[in-house]
């Protein structure tokens, strides 16, 4: 079983990375197929990881990375029909990323929900944040695209516009399940203090996106955002000496 | 407009600088929190905010007020109908007499759908702009901005330990400085139940005059345990008063004992009881207390944080919560959620009212 997850993690990769190269030679159609084909490769990667743990596979950092190109693919398909936005490569590229991070992690097979976790509140809380956090990774992507097509960052706007609520879903649900399960909905724990940074950040972005006079803010902003995410997402986790009330998320 | 939307980006930035300074991973300074300048900033954010959805929508103030009202009443629906739904699919599992019960939430459960029809429709036709969402957006946040001010000025939060005997009853609780502040019911803690997952290891601890010595770890191989040539079956290991675990005395000298360490714990649940009064007359609420499910009583939250040891010598740690500002607090989370997702993913430009 762990042969064929690591299988699944680099089959996956394979796909997303041949999705963004039939992008760049302007093959559109194979772009989507290769993104179809990862979506499907992510989902039987979360099956595997769900038989393995015995519980919804949520448990740690690779669980969560493993977990991008399922909702990013979606994400590109809405993005397409509804906005008229061919980003599916873009968002490839950081499904790509994000299977290159669950890979560099170790794998723990098995994985027991303490009780705080088993709440109605955890899938919809980490799922949120997923989507949230690979989309903004995309609208860093085209922040740095748009230094030389000024375009990018209008659709960058656009990805941020669909990705804030989820942000702010996840945020909130979180401080929701808090007052359940620790008495309190706002403990200033490190991981809520850079959630909410970060929030602050893309809410200063959304202030100043519409307004000509503040539009050399945007693609710095955007950014920093990212910056918040990448240090809210792995740092605060990763680091050793930090005590949090989020640690099981290590 | 301009002024205020500077005026609201100065304050957003400085919240940001203020939030690095505390949450900084390495060396940071929490104390930032409760200080000076994050009180007057959160004033500044507040009053900005109300100002802000104030002026957003110009000659539509009326229209905007009655819309969140009925998207209020739109929650609350929401929340009877997953409070109550899955209550009553609770007590449908639970069977027998409960089924009144079962039949009694699945009705309130189903008011709430009514709720959540009439007053969600309501709501779509008055809130047909999308700049409104965006003003019961900053409303929403002013809204959670006095909840938590409220809260930082009158909450009492209090941990309290509470033996699972049955018989010590809670009615007062004591703050860390000194202040007592009566219950005006009792509590008492009748059962506390630990699951855990079937991963127990096993262990076999030699005394040497008197005194544990080296500690040597047993194999399970299904229903038998193995160490060495020796086998133990695993229905040998017993309970008995006193002991927290299973364990199993074997003969010979020097004393040998087999104990199961438990597994990773899967759950704790306590089984609670209040007696309260209700115009003179005596109650009695019996609940169940998990990890993920407070109880409340009168204006108490009681939480289940941890406990130390199992069965009847069980310490169960309680966290006592009492939050004049916590309604307002949730009110506004569950608006910026709702807001912020009607503003964004709107689809049509409108013009401005």
């Amino acid at each position: 079983m762990i042969t064929l997850v690591y299988t699944l993690t680099i089959l996956a990769l394979l796909l997303c990375l041949i999705s963004v190269a039939a992008s760049c030679l302007n093959r559109v159609a194979d772009s989507h197929r290769a993104m179809g084909a990862a979506w499907v490769a992510a989902l039987l990667l979360f099956v595997a990881d769900w038989v393995l743990a015995q519980a919804p596979p949520f448990g740690n950092m690779r669980h969560v990375l493993a977990f991008f190109p399922l909702v990013m693919a979606p994400a590109a398909l809405y993005l397409r029909r509804c906005r008229g936005l061919e980003l599916t490569a873009w968002l490839a590229a950081a499904s790509a990323l994000a299977l290159v991070g669950a890979l560099c992690m170790p794998l723990q097979a098995t994985w027991r929900q303490m009780p705080a976790l088993q709440s109605p509140w955890f899938a919809p809380h980490v799922i949120a944040y997923v989507v949230s956090y690979g989309l903004m990774t995309v609208a860093a992507l085209l922040a740095l695209a748009s230094l030389r097509c000024e375009d990018r960052l209008r659709a960058a706007d656009a990805v941020v516009r669909l990705s804030f609520p989820f942000m702010t879903f996840g945020l909130w649900s979180g401080a929701l399940w808090a007052d359940a399960a620790w008495g309190g909905y706002w403990a200033w724990d490190i991981k809520e203090v850079w959630s909410l940074l970060t929030w602050c950040i893309y809410l200063i972005y959304l202030h100043v996106e519409r307004f000509p006079s503040f539009a050399s803010w945007r693609r710095p902003l955007l950014l920093l955002g990212f910056a918040a995410v990448v240090i809210t997402f792995l740092v605060v986790n990763l680091l050793p000496r930090i005590e949090s009330m989020h640690s099981y998320a290590q | 407009m301009t002024a205020w939307l500077k005026g609201g980006i100065m304050a957003l930035g400085a919240a940001c600088v203020l939030l690095l300074a505390g949450g900084f991973p390495l060396m940071g300074a929490p104390g930032v929190y409760g200080g000076g300048a994050m009180l007057v900033l959160g004033v500044l954010s507040i009053l900005l905010c109300l100002a802000g959805g104030w002026r957003l929508v110009p000659g539509h103030r009326v229209q905007l007020v009655v819309g969140l009202v009925f998207l209020f009443f739109t929650v609350t629906g929401l929340v009877m109908l997953f409070q109550y739904g899955a209550r009553a699919v609770e007590y449908a599992g639970i069977g027998g007499p409960m089924w009144a019960g079962a039949v009694g939430m699945g009705c309130v459960a189903l008011t709430g759908v009514v709720f959540m029809a009439v007053f969600g429709f309501l709501c779509y036709r008055v809130m047909n702009h999308r700049v409104l969402w965006l003003a019961g957006l900053h409303w929403a946040v002013a809204l959670l901005g006095i909840g938590a001010f409220v809260d930082a000025a009158y909450e009492v939060r209090i941990s309290v330990s509470l033996p699972a005997d049955a018989r010590t009853e809670l009615t007062e609780l004591r703050a860390e400085d000194g202040r007592v502040f009566p219950l005006g019911f009792r509590l008492r803690v009748d059962e506390f139940v630990v699951q855990h997952y079937d991963d127990a290891t096993y262990a076999l601890y030699t005394f040497e005059n008197g005194r544990p010595g080296p500690m040597q770890a047993v194999e399970r191989r299904g229903d038998t345990l193995h160490l060495g040539d020796e086998s133990w079956p695993l229905s040998s290991l017993k309970k008995a008063p006193g002991m927290p675990h299973p364990f199993l005395m074997l003969p010979g000298n020097p004393a040998r004992v087999l104990v199961q360490n438990p597994g990773t714990v899967r759950d704790y649940c306590a089984h609670i009881v209040a007696f309260t009064d209700h115009r003179g007359r005596p109650e009695t609420h019996r609940a169940e207390l998990r990890v993920n499910a407070p109880f409340a009583c009168k204006d108490w939250r009681f939480s289940l944080s941890s406990y130390r040891g199992e069965g009847e010598q069980a310490q169960v740690l309680l966290q006592a919560r009492r939050a004049p500002g916590r309604f307002a607090a949730l009110c506004g989370m569950v608006g910026i959620i709702i807001c912020t997702a009607v503003w964004c993913w709107w689809r049509k430009e409108e013009p401005q009212p």
